[in-house]
């Protein structure tokens, strides 16, 4: 006998899940077929036997490696929190890196900002001034309206930014290398200004004294008179010291403990000036200062381009302040500056702007100085020459004292209340004409009747 | 006889799910602790040896505690637990059927089977039991053990989550990833064809017995 039964109605019977309903009809037909209910009997049985097997001995180890296996990954993995944590911790330190980087840039900045003012204040002894204009601008000569460069020991002031500071006659020059207690004077003009003191004109009311307080290294003021348009309402001759200070003040020598760092470019547009009074022995020991820094291309006053070092006895009688052009190189600055303070000891080397032109009055050999490319100053000066030489005959007579008193004799009938008077020695290279600044003993002076304009401080009386 | 393993109550397990994702891997040790020995038995009658029920059980705990953070708790975790238990099992089966000859002579597959199954054959082998064979005994504990040992893999596994694990239809389902109408099917199939096994068995005990009676 073949039958089909339901599997799922047989197997809810097995596992006794059958309702009485269901439960009802399997048991018609077990009693229809004995041998299924001995079957569905015998699946019950040994379900029960499946249910009943015993628990067989589970190995020891088992557990151990599974919690060893859970240490390690304890160990390896961090809990969320331990994750957390962590990365709080990071956070923080990342924070506080953050805040530690911040104030070691404020620290850094305000350590700059101080050192750049301390630096400021306590500045070297030396102007340092682009070739510029003057460079490549006509000879000037000395006067009025020829640049001319004095030094005070008055605290630098800065040019005014304003336009109207380039247009002024005399313009203040402070490099920020400067020492603020130096400032460097140049006074500016035209060609023609030079070219009329040069023919010994009465120099047109183009300069004039401008006064400017500046304040010296000890905080104080001083009062600078400045070359500037003289007023009209000048009461009578007045004399103007341009210079009020010693040039000892303006040692190079304090500079030896300044790491000064210059550019090509400044070192290009640098002339180191020496006051001596044995122009041959300086050279010479300039040269031998000079010699151990190899790199060095000393020019002396009187050296010839292809740098054969000379020093003429006759110029170096009256030459007082030797201008040195030097070609050093940046990071040999200080040790130039060391040596040449050593050879000098106690004379004055003061750096400053290379010069446009020097003009030497005592030599009186203009043609063979003189420039031929340059305009006719040759021959405007030798209108001078008999009177340069009169006063230099009486200068050597007297031996007193090497300072030349230039006049311009040959102005047109001039009005003494404009005459301008300077003592001023003046130098005179193969190139350029400058003039230059005065030794203590010869303290520039002008004298003028001239009063400043209206508009034009009152000057300094001396 | 038969000692139930300790198990854990739904809400303690819960609890130590929800320990457990919160990255308290002690609690972790907890369920281990609690299901190693049922996973073990499991294996065993799954797999008939003890030593390769023993890798097979070490293997399901490592990857539960490399794995429990893929844990979502939206199923208990002893269904969890198992699933990966049943998987490497079978698994294992699979591959140590292709290295050794089938022991029994006719497995019943029955898969391949329609929703009814004939009994004619079943019910002709079946005979009045004997009293003695009521009483549960060591040798028929044996004989089942070793009828399991040949049984199909898939049945074997519905078989034993069924008995051995006492889940029910749906957590079957659960962990063999399959219908619950199928999981039915295959446990019935899966105690007909233990029953067709212990009857030759019994049977040929019988006649065994009866030859040594016939013999003096």
């Amino acid at each position: 006998m073949t039958d089909t039964y339901d599997e799922q109605l047989l197997l809810d019977f097995v596992e006794g899940e059958l309702g009485p309903e269901d439960r009802a009809r399997v048991e018609k037909l077990i009693a229809r077929d004995e041998r299924l209910g001995r079957l569905l009997e015998d699946m019950r049985r040994d379900r029960d036997t499946l249910r009943q097997l015993p628990e067989p001995p589970t190995p020891t180890w088992l557990m151990d490696e599974a919690l060893g296996s859970l240490e390690r990954t304890m160990l390896l993995e961090p809990s969320p929190d331990e994750t957390e944590a962590r990365v709080n911790h990071k956070r923080g330190v990342l924070r506080r890196l953050s805040f530690t980087a911040a104030v070691a840039a404020m620290l850094l900045l305000c350590t700059f900002v101080v050192f750049q003012s301390l630096t400021n204040l306590a500045g070297p002894d030396v102007a340092f001034h682009s070739e510029g204009e003057h460079e490549d601008s006509e000879p000037i000569l000395p006067g009025k309206g020829g640049p001319m460069i004095a030094k005070s020991n008055a605290r630098a002031e800065q040019a005014p930014a304003n336009p109207d500071v380039q247009s002024d006659p005399i313009a203040v020059h402070a490099d920020r290398q400067s020492d603020p207690g130096t400032t460097v004077l140049i006074a500016k003009g035209g060609p023609a200004a030079g070219r009329q003191e040069a023919l010994g004109q009465q120099a047109e009311p183009e300069i004039a004294v401008q006064q400017r307080a500046i304040t010296s290294r000890a905080g104080t003021q001083q009062d600078v008179a400045q070359v500037a348009k003289a007023g009209p309402s000048a009461p009578g001759p007045q004399v103007h010291q341009l210079i009020v200070e010693t040039p000892e003040q303006f040692d190079l020598a304090s500079l030896v403990n300044e790491e000064i760092q210059l550019s090509p470019e400044e070192i290009a547009a640098l002339e180191v000036v020496v006051n001596t009074n044995d122009v041959t022995l300086t050279n010479d020991q300039l040269i031998s200062a000079s010699a151990h820094l190899p790199q060095t291309n000393l020019i002396g006053p009187l050296t010839t381009r292809n740098g054969q070092k000379r020093v003429d006895p006759v110029d170096a009688q009256y030459m007082a302040q030797v201008s040195y052009k030097l070609e050093i190189p940046t990071d040999q600055f200080n040790n130039w500056v060391r040596n040449v303070s050593q050879v000098e000891r106690q004379k004055q080397v003061r750096a400053g702007q290379r010069v446009v032109f020097q003009r030497r009055y005592e030599t009186m050999d203009l043609a063979r100085t003189w420039p031929r490319s340059k305009p006719d100053y040759n021959a405007i000066l030798t209108e001078q020459l008999p009177l340069l030489r009169k006063t230099k005959a009486t200068a050597v007579e007297q031996s007193s004292h090497t300072a030349v008193q230039a006049q311009n004799t040959k102005a047109a009938p001039r009005d003494d209340k404009k005459q301008v008077v300077i003592n001023i020695p003046v130098y005179v290279n193969n190139d350029r004409v400058q003039a230059v600044q005065p030794t203590a003993n010869r303290a520039l002076e002008i004298e003028q009747t001239d009063a400043p304009p209206g508009d034009a401080p009152v000057p300094q009386t001396e | 006889m038969t000692a139930q393993p300790m198990r854990l109550s739904i809400e303690r397990e819960r609890q130590l799910v929800r320990q457990v994702q919160q990255g308290d891997r002690g609690a972790m040790g907890e369920l281990l602790g609690a299901y190693h020995k049922r996973v073990y038995h499991h294996c065993l009658r799954m797999l008939g040896h003890p030593e390769d029920a023993a890798d097979i059980t070490q293997e399901a705990m490592a990857r539960a505690i490399e794995h429990v953070g893929r844990f979502t708790g939206k199923s208990r975790f002893s269904t969890w637990l198992f699933r990966i238990v049943v998987n490497l099992s079978i698994s294992h089966l699979r591959k140590r059927k292709v290295r050794r000859a089938t022991s029994l002579d006719n497995p019943i597959s029955g898969l391949d089977d329609g929703g009814a199954v004939p009994l004619s054959q079943l019910m002709a082998d079946s005979t009045e039991p004997n009293p003695a064979d009521r009483v549960q005994t060591s040798e028929q504990v044996d004989r089942m053990i070793r009828t399991l040992d040949g049984l199909d893999e898939n049945l074997k596994s519905v078989i034993l989550l069924r008995d051995l694990q006492e889940m029910d239809y749906r957590e079957i389902a659960e962990v063999l990833d399959l219908p619950v109408g199928t999981v039915k099917s295959r446990l019935f199939r899966g105690r007909l064809a233990l029953r067709r096994q212990l009857s030759r068995g019994e049977n040929d005990q019988r006649h065994h017995g009866d030859d040594e009676v016939a013999a003096p």
